[in-house]
């Protein structure tokens, strides 16, 4: 099998004799999904046993951070569910789940995580077959794609680390917060919102958000250069060095010159970020 | 701070591990789970249980937290849709909180789901154990909000639906102030000559609830008014009324009620209005009615649809059809003499000038005529029977130009059929083929597209009258904006959700009946006024409203102000105080969590559905054992 | 005192009117009469204008209802008896009898599986089956089973024994033969005999009597009883509990058998005496080979006997042993004699050589004895005894006639004997009557009868026969065979103690067959004289009954028999299955040839196969429905099933009532330009809606009925029965167009091949976003609208439905895969009922009767009476919702001023 060789590859954890079974976890929201998954079972509708499901009242709940936290602790996949667009018990609360999916995938992206291991879902509360359905694809999509790097490889780590503090940046959940209303409802001009320039901005701004996070993640381990981090992060080093000065003006890293060297930089320890 | 809470008092958690008969049992080793449950952190106790739900397994809950001084639950069995209630009033009445029980679903996810797979089937419900078990350790308790109500409402609109609902809530014992911004009660429907479906003139039929309101000790009238600002929220509302020429008045209320109407669109440039006299709108006729002031007629048509569906707006005005049904049914019966003008009969027959239908209609006919033996009276031989059996016994020409007839439901189709009875023709045009109003020596004339014969045709009449549909009032933004209530896209105030609450705003508090919610008929708008007044009823008669304790909850040190919060919240739930820091308002917030998730500053928690909470229930999933 | 508001129909409209109400603190009883609440919302899939989960938005409203601590829901009940004014009216409400505990039960659907009925699935439109004991919809409130049992089968009411023939019946169908021979054992001991030689009243009974031929219910014991038997499947049960108490049994005979069975079951130690050296008492010595073999006889008996069961053969009472000695080493006895006597002709020549009474006759060819009988034969009587004899010196070579008084209508044997008899050659001599049997030399010459004619009916009801003077007639024979009765043969019982009736019978206490002496009970043929062998069953289980309840101390008083159970009839099966039954023809078993039954005593009629059991069983039309063969309980978890359940009646006293019972979908088959239920591939827009739903009978797939493909052109046509005066709704339904329009799109949803075309009157699309839906449909969905009328034909060939309509005038017409019919949509059925119940008015078309339908909708002439929902004219669901609103603030405002709430 395909991920048995990876496992080898990269598995420290993995005992070479135990079946790699792939962790997954599913948020639900309370009123439908929740509730297709209940017909599901009511029907006995069969699927892979390795979803665990936890139920939030609404999809629009799953923060970024928590969906790129649980990336972070070493899930193979994450299931969002929620009512079907226009279904929202909360009215437009799966309209933003959407928008921030779209965000997690472009994190996950920059992280170097395939995007399939992210599945956002509409289930009814009368679809219980869907759901069995979607669950058994999901988890035969999270078998090919194998066992998930974050828990084998560092440099991986790091990287989803990254995201996840890049999603909590406030750049991205006020651009993200507002992006639903924005194309639904136009700007507090009153002017419509081209979807496509906005969806160019988030587009720069998460890419620029993650490498700043990565940045401040891989010099908080060990003070580096430039150079050093373009390497490392295969990031053209002017762009580094852009990222470097906002960093500086932010206060969220310094830089340190060991003599005889180029100068180097670390990360600010916060209080409570250690 | 919700952060180390759980640092000081070591939790002490129970667990309860349901066989459901063999439902789980059958496919999952519960013995086992139970026995794993016990090993984990701060379970202090855990057993299993043939039906957890069934008398004795309530009991042991009760008597378990008792002998092991348990400080939280977790039931693992079915699902908490319909059974978390069950076991949480249990712990409730053992004294422990209901938001300090967890429940974990071991059936519905599965041991129904994993009928073949035991072994792994146990497995996961050892780790759903483990999952609930971590979530249960970062709980805390919580209250529940009860807030005071002001027992007495608000209703924004004189008009039918207004007084409908005041004089409801007045009747229910409740003081209601009525604010109506013309200088009488009546609203749309005062201005109308007669109304659908009764022969009364609509002054006679409304007047008996206009009485009832004056009569009504429980009803303060402010009329010339408007509502200038409104502070608060449910059950404490601060309202300020202007009214003209006087000081404005404060009151307090509980609930707010929305019936503030609509008007009819003005159809500048359509259909030859304003470039003849004798096009008018249908509400200028009922006026024209009013004043006895209608020309001498021989042939009317009407124009249906004149700015709705797809011209000036999108939608269906709903009421049009049946205005001109009846309309046309009381020219044809010259009702009240309304056609003084024509009462020589004689002489309208004299003039008239009847169309020779053309050969090739006749052809047809023959094939109309074959159906209709077939299937009885279809929607176009009826039409086309106007056509054949001469003119109406008024005299007067009728004809509808419309798109489709919708007359629904049992009066207005059989206010349609009595029309056609009377020789009124409905004559169908497409969007793409709208009739042309025009003068031809100066006399009026409409010339449309035959459906049925595929050809322009032309007819002279004396007058046209346009039917155009409801539009919101001028003023809905503004109120829209002083309540926090939303405006639908086509102007009209928008309800909670278009099926099952109808006549709620999502703000709980605040309610909408009548046409400001989109165009309806006398009928819908009073059955929707008095439901507002019901729903309004609600926290009027309760005199509180306790919230769950499910809502977000704002850290005041991390918030800057930015405002993302209040944007998109869709219950108004959230609001900047003084300060500039967003608050929120209990009793609006129903916890779906947007909030939490959106605010950039990761200042806003939601209780019982925290981070830590579900970060540690969704990691204890992939804890390796 | 606190008043209340009742509320009757738990759709929408009473679920929105009892919320209201309940959340104001008023106390609520909301009324629904189908075993869940939800309405006929609970069965739409999709809401227009948005597409909205129908369930996903309904069921937390149905749980917040049931939950609430201020409502009171009932299910299955309905509403009789109003009474009262506004403020205080009276009401009774009953609660049918579900027979599952909706506290204990969890909804597992363990039950369900159990169940051998299977019945159209109401909620799904019929289109798939359901169990007897069932939910309608998985998302049911109470999330409780309801097992749906209008009364007893006809065929079980008529079962002598008691059996649920019903049950067995169904069990067979379902292919749980092992289960149905468990059940009919817990009546009839010997299921492969009793099938065999039965009279079968259950027969008689069958509703398909009056439809085509009756289920051949006893054929199908027979089969059962064999097939498991045969399949090695039949193990003899474990006896739980080791009693040491006695029982002594005197005769192996059907009742002493069955007695000793129940007996044995319960524990006890049992012992039969038998007279004679065979177990079966008349159904070894009286029935012949074949009609029921010996081997399968000795097999039954054999098993039973397997239960701990001593038998000592060749123990006659009264001769090896007495009743007192009995009685000394047991701690009760059972007489089971039987009625093995013959009864005499008395006439003269009653004993010459060559006359052999029946049952002796019988007896001594069961016993392989050499009886000599002549080449001519005559048998006196009419009943199965003479069959029997008759058939039996037939086979042995003579010439049979039988002479009995009346005519062949009124004779008692068993038809299907008769006919046997008939068909192997066996003359008759109807209305004679012997007079003398006249000899020479000492052996018989010849009979004389006398013709008889039919007077008035005697005390039996059959007509009572009158000899015809001067029409005496002779008959030349060998042999005369009477077989007109037998008695018990008491002589030698030898207790004087035992009381005797004026008949020469045991006397006992008819409730529960004790016989005057203490400790002794009797039954079988020896109390009644001579009967059925299932009657006979039951009297040994009546015996084993009272017998365990003497011996448990407890007090042996007779119990009555309820069977005050409604017996359900043709019209309640009609009634249920909205039209006629289907006529299926009766399996007949196969029967041995002609010429070889005439020489042999090989089994006539031959046993079912395994299909043509499944295949007679499969005609049963499941009366109950419930089968009651009490399979589910054993499978119930917690317990939660109790057939004792009784209809249970509720007096309310509300202050306020609220109508909100709903519609029902008219049914477009009487309107055959549709084809509804003509040609396959049309449907009614509901059955439509279950079909696309993802919990429905397809499981969301959009199928043809003819071929399960999914079709690619669909026609939506309007209207169907409603604008249309003909059929008595000239009205407009309100929500069929944008029900089509949500239907077309959600078409083009689940396929993207499928292309809608809808026919209609006038698209009324005029609530708030229903033009732009029907925009959106045409501009996205590429749904078409022809404005047009429409009927339906069908292409033969391809079985897809051809829509005639035009345009322009001319006739035009299409083919499609399938069409969707919107039809109209009526008031319920009961609405007259209850309107009269209440005082209330009718429209001309059925709905409640708002009397100011303007400003004043939803408040009924009878003040304290409101309307909510569709029952009251036309509306969709958000209308519904917000009269429900309505309704509840006029309930509201006569609590308020009548001073409770």
């Amino acid at each position: 099998m395909a991920q048995k060789h990876h496992t080898a590859h990269h598995g420290k954890k993995h005992e070479p004799d135990k079946e790699w079974e792939p962790k997954i976890v599913g948020f639900l929201c309370n009123w439908c999904s929740y509730a297709g998954a209940d017909l599901c079972g009511v029907s006995r509708f069969q699927y892979p046993t390795n979803i665990r499901l936890v139920r939030v009242m609404c999809s629009t709940r799953v923060s970024p951070h928590l969906v790129l936290d649980v990336f972070e602790a070493g899930a193979d996949g994450i299931l969002i569910g929620g009512c079907h667009l226009n279904d929202c018990h909360y009215m437009t609360g799966n309209f933003h789940t959407e928008k921030r999916v779209e965000l997690m995938k472009r994190l996950l992206k920059e992280a170097g995580i395939d995007e399939g291991r992210l599945r956002l879902e509409w289930v009814s509360a009368s679809e219980g077959e869907k759901f069995s359905k979607v669950v058994t694809e999901f988890t035969e999509g999270i078998q090919k794609l194998g066992p998930s790097k974050v828990r084998s490889d560092d440099m991986m780590k790091a990287k989803v680390s990254a995201a996840d503090d890049a999603s909590q940046t406030f750049r991205l959940k006020a651009l993200v917060g507002k992006e639903f209303n924005l194309l639904s409802k136009g700007n507090a001009y009153g002017e419509e919102v081209d979807a496509e320039k906005l969806t160019g901005v988030i587009d720069v701004a998460t890419q620029d958000e993650f490498e700043r996070a990565l940045i401040l993640e891989l010099a908080r381990i060990r003070p580096m250069s430039v150079k050093q981090l373009g390497m490392v992060m295969d990031v053209p080093t002017d762009k580094i060095l852009r990222h470097i000065v906002l960093l500086r003006q932010n206060s969220k890293i310094a830089m340190e010159h060991p003599e005889g060297f180029t100068p180097v930089y670390k990360t600010i320890a916060i209080g409570g970020e250690q | 701070m919700p952060e180390d809470t759980n640092i000081e008092k070591k939790p002490r958690i129970g667990v309860f591990i349901c066989h459901c008969g063999s439902n789980i049992g059958g496919f999952v080793d519960v013995k086992a789970v139970t026995e794993y449950a016990s090993t984990l952190p701060d379970v202090v106790y855990a057993t299993d249980n043939l039906y957890t739900c069934a008398e004795d397994g309530l009991n042991n809950i009760k008597e378990s937290i008792k002998e092991h001084n348990l400080d939280r639950v977790v039931v693992s069995s079915c699902t908490p849709r319909t059974h978390a209630p069950l076991f949480q009033r249990t712990c409730e009445a053992a004294g422990v909180n209901k938001y300090m029980f967890t429940f974990v679903n071991i059936r519905e996810h599965c041991s129904w789901v994993h009928m073949k797979e035991k072994e792994k089937a146990t497995q996961k419900a050892k780790d759903l154990v483990r999952m609930g078990v971590a979530r249960a350790r970062f709980l805390e308790p919580q209250e529940e909000t009860k807030i005071d109500v002001t027992p007495a409402a608000l209703v924004v609109g004189g008009g039918v639906a207004g007084m409908t609902a005041a004089l409801s809530l007045a009747n229910m014992g409740f003081p209601v102030h009525l604010v109506e911004k013309e200088k009488e009660l009546g609203g749309f429907v005062k201005n109308l000559h007669g109304l659908m479906m009764t022969k009364k003139s609509a002054n006679e039929a409304i007047q008996p609830l206009i009485d009832k309101v004056n009569a009504q000790k429980n009803i303060t009238q402010y009329v010339n008014s408007h509502v200038a600002t409104v502070e608060g929220f449910i059950g404490n509302y601060d309202v300020s009324i202007g009214t003209e020429g006087s000081e404005s008045k404060e009151v307090k209320v509980g609930a707010i009620i929305v019936a503030t109407g609509a008007i009819p669109l003005v159809p500048e440039g359509l259909f030859g209005y304003k470039e003849h006299p004798n096009v008018v709108t249908s509400m200028e006729f009922e006026e024209l009615c009013n004043k006895k002031e209608i020309p001498k007629l021989k042939s009317v048509a009407f124009i249906q649809c004149a700015g709705a569906r797809g011209q000036k707006v999108s939608y269906c005005s709903r009421i049009c059809c049946n205005v001109a049904i009846k309309t046309a049914i009381n020219i044809a019966e010259n009702r009240d003499n309304m056609l003084g003008a024509t009462e020589e009969k004689a002489e309208a027959e004299a003039g008239q000038v009847v169309e020779e239908p053309a050969a090739e209609m006749k052809a047809e006919d023959e094939g109309l005529e074959r159906r209709r033996r077939r299937r009885g009276r279809g929607r176009r031989e009826a039409d086309e029977a106007a056509d054949e059996g001469g003119a109406p016994s008024s005299g007067v020409e009728i004809t509808v130009f419309n798109r489709d007839v919708m007359a629904y439901g049992v009066e207005h189709e059989l206010e349609f059929n009595k029309a056609r009875e009377k020789r009124v023709k409905f004559i169908r045009y497409l969007p793409d083929n709208l009739p042309k109003v025009s003068t031809k020596d100066g006399k009026l004339e409409v010339g449309y597209f035959h459906e049925t014969l595929k050809m322009e045709r032309t007819m002279p009449v004396d007058m046209v009258i346009l039917s155009t549909p409801l539009v919101s009032q001028p003023d809905a933004a503004t109120l829209s904006q002083l309540l926090k209530v939303p405006l639908g896209q086509d102007g009209f105030f928008q309800e909670a959700h278009v099926k099952l609450r109808p006549v709620d705003f999502a703000t709980d508090g605040v309610y909408v009946c009548g046409t400001c919610r989109g165009p309806a008929d006398i009928a819908e708008a009073a059955s929707q006024a008095s439901a507002a007044a019901s729903r309004a009823a609600i926290p009027l008669a309760n005199g509180y409203v306790q919230a769950e304790a499910l809502t977000s909850r704002v850290d005041e040190t991390k918030c800057t102000g930015c405002g993302t919060c209040v944007e998109v919240c869709p219950y108004g739930a959230l609001r900047k105080n003084d300060d500039g820091i967003s608050e929120v308002i209990v009793a609006a917030c129903k916890g779906c969590g947007c909030c939490g998730a959106t605010c950039p500053e990761g200042a806003i928690t939601m209780t019982h559905y925290t981070d830590q909470q579900l970060l540690a229930e969704a990691k204890a999933a992939l804890e390796e054992v | 005192m606190k008043k209340s508001v009742l509320v009757i129909g738990g759709g929408i409209a009473g679920i929105q009117a009892a919320l209201d109400l309940a959340d104001k603190g008023i106390t609520v009883d909301l009324v629904e009469k189908l075993p869940s609440i939800g309405g006929r919302m609970a069965q739409l899939d999709k809401t227009f204008p948005t597409n909205d989960c129908s369930i996903c938005i309904l069921a937390p409203k149905m749980a917040d209802c049931y939950a609430h601590p201020n409502i009171n829901v009932m299910t299955y009940s309905e509403v009789k008896n109003i009474s009262g004014e506004a403020g205080d009216f009276k009401v009774d409400v009953l609660r049918k009898a579900r027979f599952v505990d909706e506290e204990k039960c969890t909804g597992c659907g363990d039950c369900f599986k159990v169940c051998p009925v299977s019945l159209p699935n109401e909620f799904d439109m019929d289109m798939r089956e359901r169990p007897a004991i069932y939910m309608p919809f998985l998302q049911s409130v109470p999330r409780a089973a309801t097992i749906d049992r209008a009364g007893v089968a006809p065929c079980s009411d008529k079962c002598p024994a008691g059996l649920s023939a019903q049950g067995y019946v169904a069990l067979i169908r379902a292919e749980k033969f092992k289960e149905a021979v468990n059940l009919i054992r817990r009546t009839i001991p010997l299921p492969s005999v009793c099938g065999r030689i039965c009279h079968h009243p259950c027969e008689e009974g069958c509703n398909r009597n009056d439809v085509d031929d009756p289920v051949a219910i006893a054929g199908l014991k027979a089969f059962v009883g064999d097939y498991v038997r045969e399949q090695g499947e039949d193990v003899p049960a474990t006896i739980e509990e080791d009693r040491k108490e006695k029982v002594a049994v005197v005769g192996a005979g059907p009742a002493g058998l069955a007695a000793a069975f129940r007996l044995a079951l319960k524990g006890f130690k049992v012992k039969i005496f038998e007279a004679t050296s065979k177990p079966g008492g008349m159904l070894w010595w009286g029935i012949p080979d074949y009609r029921l073999p010996k081997d399968v006889l000795k097999a039954e008996v054999d098993f039973l006997l397997a239960h701990g069961i001593e038998i000592e053969y060749g123990k006659t009472i009264g001769k090896d042993m007495s009743l007192d000695d009995l009685k000394k080493e047991y701690d009760a006895v059972f007489l089971a004699i039987g009625a093995h006597r013959s009864l005499k002709l008395d006439v003269p020549g009653e004993d010459l050589e060559g006359v052999v009474h029946g049952v002796d006759f019988l007896h001594k060819v069961a016993d392989k004895e050499q009886v000599k009988i002549g080449k001519k034969v005559a048998v006196i009587g009419g009943g199965n005894a003479a069959m029997d004899a008759a058939r039996t010196a037939l086979r042995m070579g003579s010439d049979v006639t039988v002479i009995y008084r009346r005519t062949r209508d009124e004779m008692p044997a068993i038809s299907a004997e008769i006919k046997g008899a008939e068909d192997e050659g066996v003359k008759f001599e109807f209305l004679a009557s012997p007079v003398k049997i006249e000899g020479k030399d000492g052996k018989i010459a010849s009979i004389e009868c006398i013709r008889m004619k039919l007077g008035e009916p005697d005390k039996s009801g059959r007509p009572r026969p009158v000899p015809v003077e001067g029409s005496e007639f002779k008959v030349e024979v060998d042999t005369v065979i009477p077989a007109v009765s037998q008695a018990p043969d008491l002589d030698t019982l030898g207790s004087k103690n035992l009381a005797v009736t004026k008949w020469n019978t045991l006397e006992v206490n008819a409730g529960n067959l004790s016989t005057n002496v203490e400790g002794v009970f009797a039954g079988g043929d020896a109390v009644s004289g001579p009967a059925s062998a299932v009657e006979a069953f039951g009297a040994g289980n009546k015996a084993a009954l009272y017998i365990e309840k003497m011996l448990n101390g407890e007090s042996i008083e007779p119990v009555p028999e309820e069977k005050d159970e409604h017996v359900i009839t043709l019209e309640d099966i009609k009634a249920r299955m909205k039209g006629e039954i289907t006529k299926s023809e009766r399996i007949l078993r196969q029967h041995l040839p002609d010429d070889k039954r005439r020489t042999s005593f090989e089994e006539v009629e031959k046993i079912f196969t395994k299909e043509e059991a499944l295949k007679e069983a499969a005609r049963c039309v499941s009366c109950g429905p419930c089968s009651q063969c009490e399979a589910c309980a054993p499978a119930c978890g917690p317990d939660a099933i109790d057939y004792n359940m009784k209809d249970q009646t509720v007096a309310l006293n509300p202050a306020a009532i609220i109508v909100a019972t709903g519609f029902d979908v008219w049914d477009p088959t009487s309107a055959s330009e549709y084809g509804y239920k003509k040609y396959p591939n049309v449907y009614t827009a509901m059955e439509y809606e279950r079909m696309i739903n993802a919990a429905g009978p397809t499981g969301g797939h959009i199928v043809r009925r003819s071929d399960g493909e999914h079709p690619k052109k669909l026609a939506f046509i309007q209207c169907v029965g409603s604008r249309n005066p003909q059929v008595g709704h000239p009205y407009c339904c309100a929500v069929c167009c944008m029900h089509a329009t949500k239907e077309a799109m959600l078409a083009r949803e689940h396929y993207e091949d499928i292309n809608s075309t809808i026919f209609y009157k006038d698209m009324r699309a005029c609530a708030k976003g229903f033009n732009e839906y029907v925009e959106r449909a045409k501009s996205d969905y590429g749904v078409s609208y022809i404005n047009s009328d429409a009927t339906v034909q069908e292409n033969a060939e391809t079985h897809n439905p051809v829509v005639v309509f035009d345009i322009g005038g001319k006739q035009q017409s299409e083919e499609f895969d399938a069409v969707v019919l919107a039809t109209t949509l009526v008031p319920r059925k009961d609405t007259v009922e209850l309107a009269e119940e209440l005082g209330l008015k009718l429209t001309e078309f059925g709905f409640f009767e708002s009397p100011d339908s303007i400003l004043d909708f939803g408040r009924s002439e009878v003040p304290g009476v409101y309307l909510a929902g569709y029952c009251a004219g036309p509306a969709d669901i958000p209308e519904s919702v917000a009269q429900g609103s309505s309704a509840a603030a006029k309930a509201a405002e006569i609590l308020a001023n009548s001073g409770g709430g």
